[in-house]
């Protein structure tokens, strides 16, 4: 019986969490803020350093925490379209790998000299390397300058920035199990963790475009979108067992997917699981923060020095090609906007013991630094672009 | 972190289980079954008596399952008009109290006279007997495009009333098993407790839900309003769960609240989406609670005939008590027999509180499988004919269970959408 009273607590629970959020994250949006935000503070609201209400260790709480990260990562898998990084592949991989490594660096020295050194500095500086491409996307679409040669830079970059970020937080979760940190581990799971993305990728495209179609002949496309969640389910599966990380497998699916026929149908179905399940997920990191950590003067340092060189090193990189005739200002700033990935990976940091409370804090707030500041920042920036009048402004929905 | 590692096993188990329900499901409706079935298969297939992969009583499994019924129920709820319901609420009411009246009394009197069990063992097994499986119910008719029809009404009201009284039963019962006493206070208490929350639920969010609701659809945010519905089902079982009645009951209400919102199709559509991923859960989770291996015992199976024959007559002869009733009065007894989930909790207690003998589970969960895989096929037999076009209808899964009409569910190619932009 005590699984039943544990069951209407968790309802309780979901209906307070789901309740807050919602709220909160309208409310974000009608100052022209991402949702994430809204989700983010009810989480702090609701968590331990507030209300108390929810619980991010709590075994069903967790469970379905995972799911809604792992529906968002499909859902972000199904609208990255890789062809985006045929036409300026080769500025944008630059910019991606700049944007990764040049960060990356700044972050780690920055805090070795400040006295935080080894798993806490990596997984620190890792925080600083993905771009959010839900955040991106959606302010160079609103200002129109999503399919000029700056947007479509930005874009392919964010994508590689992602499958970057995933590898370096399966790196990250590898050692989670308590295995030494060694080269030849990194190494190891580096080569894993790539090698997973490349061969489910490759194979994939000769697997699953048949296989889908052959699904056809359920002439049924709500049964057919059930399938391509399983699909997800699966290779996510695949990929935690083999040691990397489960978000990684989800995000590939969704990619794979992107190219069949019934796309739309299976994001028609994964939508509004997500509306239901990845507010969930960012409510428990929102949980996780301990309001107390916060206000040391060490932690607001901290997030100043994080603030300082990821958005350094996200602006040199956009400087790094320079045979690219664009807008390499609004290239940068675009590339600013932290998100989903950076809270993710803090999350695995919290989880495997390698943050502490107050690090830990100082991530969350410097990701709600740059997410809050970002869209304002690349406004201005394309305000003063000659173009900034003749462009179209899109509205996208999401 | 010990859950951190069992996340891609669970990940494993759910991809297995929506495959196998889904692909099992659509066999079905291609011979002519309520995919339901396929679904329930699907559970005994991937449950401990064939691979053993898919354990209901894992907390992960056990939280999406239950979240599964949840959403059923809501949906069923949205898609009860009360008005309609009132019209037959006489019948509905007949039905349901000989339901679990005839039952019992030919259950308790089996055990007791023919099998010559003990008083508590008969208690147990008659109340097993009562239970009416409201979700396989519902989820036949509509798969069968009655759900809306007067006969699909009574069904659904006889079922609610039916676990309201089993929930009664289930209390008094568990009092019993574990040595108490049960007094006419406590079961007039837990009656009124439940009649209470539906009046007082139903109410309150007539007046309150409509304005709310509209004033949510303003926030143009997709997905807000389909979220904060469920959030009120989730709500409200909570509600009606810590009062001292059924979860379900509380679900079931939010979805009459709704019924009469504006914003009804928006967020049934969500709703959908959601219930077609949890619901399988549930169903599969309900089939894999089943243990084959109660087949092989022929004494076991003595038993299970007996219970099953009794279980049978017992609703079925339900479907008649309302004499006045002119609809299809068979339609309405088969409909009633399932014992689904609520028979297994019974057995189950049963079980966990040593009043009966793991044989006797075994029958017991005998008859609750016969009387749950039996319902859709005769179901099907004997209602109305699908429309033969040879073509699997379009939605497979809970839009049958909502759309209840078999002309609505022409393939859809990509709808013209007049009620929403999409997204």
């Amino acid at each position: 019986m005590t699984q039943t009273q544990s069951f209407v607590q968790l309802l309780l629970v979901l209906a307070a969490v789901l309740l807050t959020t919602r709220s909160l994250s309208a409310l974000a949006e009608k100052f022209g803020q991402p949702a994430i935000v809204g989700e983010l503070v009810g989480g702090v609201l609701l968590g331990a350093s507030a209300l108390g209400i929810l619980d991010p260790n709590e075994t069903a709480i967790h469970m379905l925490a995972q799911l809604g990260l792992l529906v968002l990562l499909f859902e972000i898998g199904l609208a990255t379209d890789l062809r985006a990084l045929t036409t300026v592949g080769g500025t944008a991989a630059v910019v991606a790998v700049g944007g990764v490594v040049l960060p990356f660096a700044l972050g780690y020295v920055a805090l070795s000299a400040f006295g935080i050194s080894g798993m806490a500095a990596i997984v620190c500086a890792a925080t600083l390397t993905a771009t959010s491409i839900a955040i991106s996307t959606r302010v160079l679409a609103e200002l129109g300058f999503l399919h000029t040669r700056e947007g479509r830079v930005v874009l392919g970059a964010a994508v590689l920035d992602a499958i970057i970020g995933l590898v370096i937080l399966s790196v990250i979760a590898t050692f989670a199990a308590g295995a030494a940190i060694t080269t030849t581990g990194v190494l190891r799971a580096i080569a894993v963790a790539f090698g997973f993305v490349v061969i489910t990728l490759l194979a994939g495209r000769y697997i699953v475009p048949p296989l889908f179609r052959a699904a056809k002949a359920l002439r049924s496309p709500t049964t057919i979108a059930v399938l391509g969640m399983a699909f997800a389910f699966a290779l996510a599966a695949l990929a935690g067992l083999l040691g990397s990380s489960v978000i990684v497998g989800a995000f590939v699916a969704g990619v794979l997917l992107n190219g069949i026929q019934q796309r739309e149908d299976v994001l028609g179905f994964a939508a509004p699981i997500g509306s239901l399940l990845t507010p969930i997920f960012f409510a428990a990191v929102g949980a996780s923060i301990d309001l107390r950590a916060l206000v040391e003067p060490r932690t607001l340092l901290i997030t100043m020095i994080l603030l300082a060189a990821g958005v350094i090193g996200k602006l040199i990189a956009a400087y790094v090609p320079v045979w690219f005739k664009g807008n390499k200002a609004l290239v940068g700033t675009a590339m600013l906007p932290r998100g989903e990935i950076e809270l993710i990976v803090a999350q695995t940091g919290l989880a495997i013991g390698a943050l502490n409370a107050s690090l830990f804090g100082a991530i969350t707030v410097m990701v709600l630094l740059t997410t809050l500041l970002s869209p304002t920042l690349i406004q201005a920036v394309a305000r003063r672009d000659p173009r900034a009048r003749e462009l179209m402004p899109v509205k996208l929905v999401r | 972190m010990t859950d951190s590692e069992n996340i891609p096993h669970l990940l494993l188990v759910l991809a297995a289980l929506l495959v196998t329900a889904k692909l099992l499901g659509a066999l079905a409706q291609r011979v002519g079954q309520p995919s339901v079935l396929g679904e329930l298969v699907a559970g005994v297939l991937l449950g401990g008596s064939v691979f053993g992969m898919l354990d209901p009583t894992q907390p992960a499994i056990h939280a999406l399952s239950e979240l599964g019924l949840i959403v059923l129920l809501f949906e069923i709820g949205l898609h009860t008009d009360l008005r309609s319901m009132a019209k037959v609420a006489g019948t509905a009411t007949t039905v349901g109290i000989v339901g679990v009246v005839v039952p019992f009394a030919l259950g308790y009197w089996v055990v007791t006279g023919v099998l010559g069990l003990g008083e508590l063992a008969a208690l147990v097994c008659a109340a097993a007997l009562t239970a009416t499986s409201i979700g396989i119910s519902a989820r036949v008719l509509s798969d069968l495009g009655q759900l809306k029809t007067r006969e699909g009404q009574v069904v659904l009201g006889a079922a609610v009333l039916d676990d309201i009284i089993g929930l009664i039963v289930l209390s008094v019962v568990t009092s019993v098993a574990v040595g108490g006493s049960w007094t006419a206070v406590g079961v007039i208490r837990t009656t009124a407790i439940a009649v209470g929350f539906i009046v007082v639920a139903l109410t309150v969010g007539r007046f309150l839900a409509p304005p709310v609701f509209s004033s949510i659809e303003t926030i143009r945010a997709p997905g807000t309003l389909a979220v904060l519905a469920l959030a009120f089902a989730f709500l409200l079982s909570s509600l009606a769960a810590s009062s001292g009645s059924a979860m379900i009951l509380g679900a079931f209400a939010a979805g009459i609240i709704l019924n009469n919102t504006a914003e009804r199709v928006e967020i049934e559509r969500a709703a959908t989406m959601i219930g077609h991923l949890l619901v399988p859960i549930f169903f599969a989770s309900v089939g894999a609670a089943v243990e084959l291996s109660a087949f092989r015992e022929s004494g076991t199976l003595a038993v299970a005939g007996l219970l099953i024959v009794v279980g049978v007559f017992g609703k079925f002869v339900a479907g008649y008590a309302p004499w006045w009733f002119r609809g299809n009065k068979k339609l309405i007894g088969v409909a009633m027999i399932p014992r689904g989930e609520v028979g297994l909790i019974f057995a189950q207690m049963g079980l966990t509180t040593r009043a009966i003998s793991p044989s006797l589970f075994s029958a017991l969960a005998l008859m609750v499988l016969v009387t749950t895989f039996l319902t859709p096929p005769i179901l099907a037999h004997i209602g109305p004919r699908a429309p033969k076009s040879g073509s699997v209808p379009d939605d497979i899964g809970i839009d049958d269970l909502v759309s209840g009409d078999w002309g609505h569910r022409t393939p859809r190619r990509v709808p013209v959408d007049d009620s929403h932009p999409t997204d």
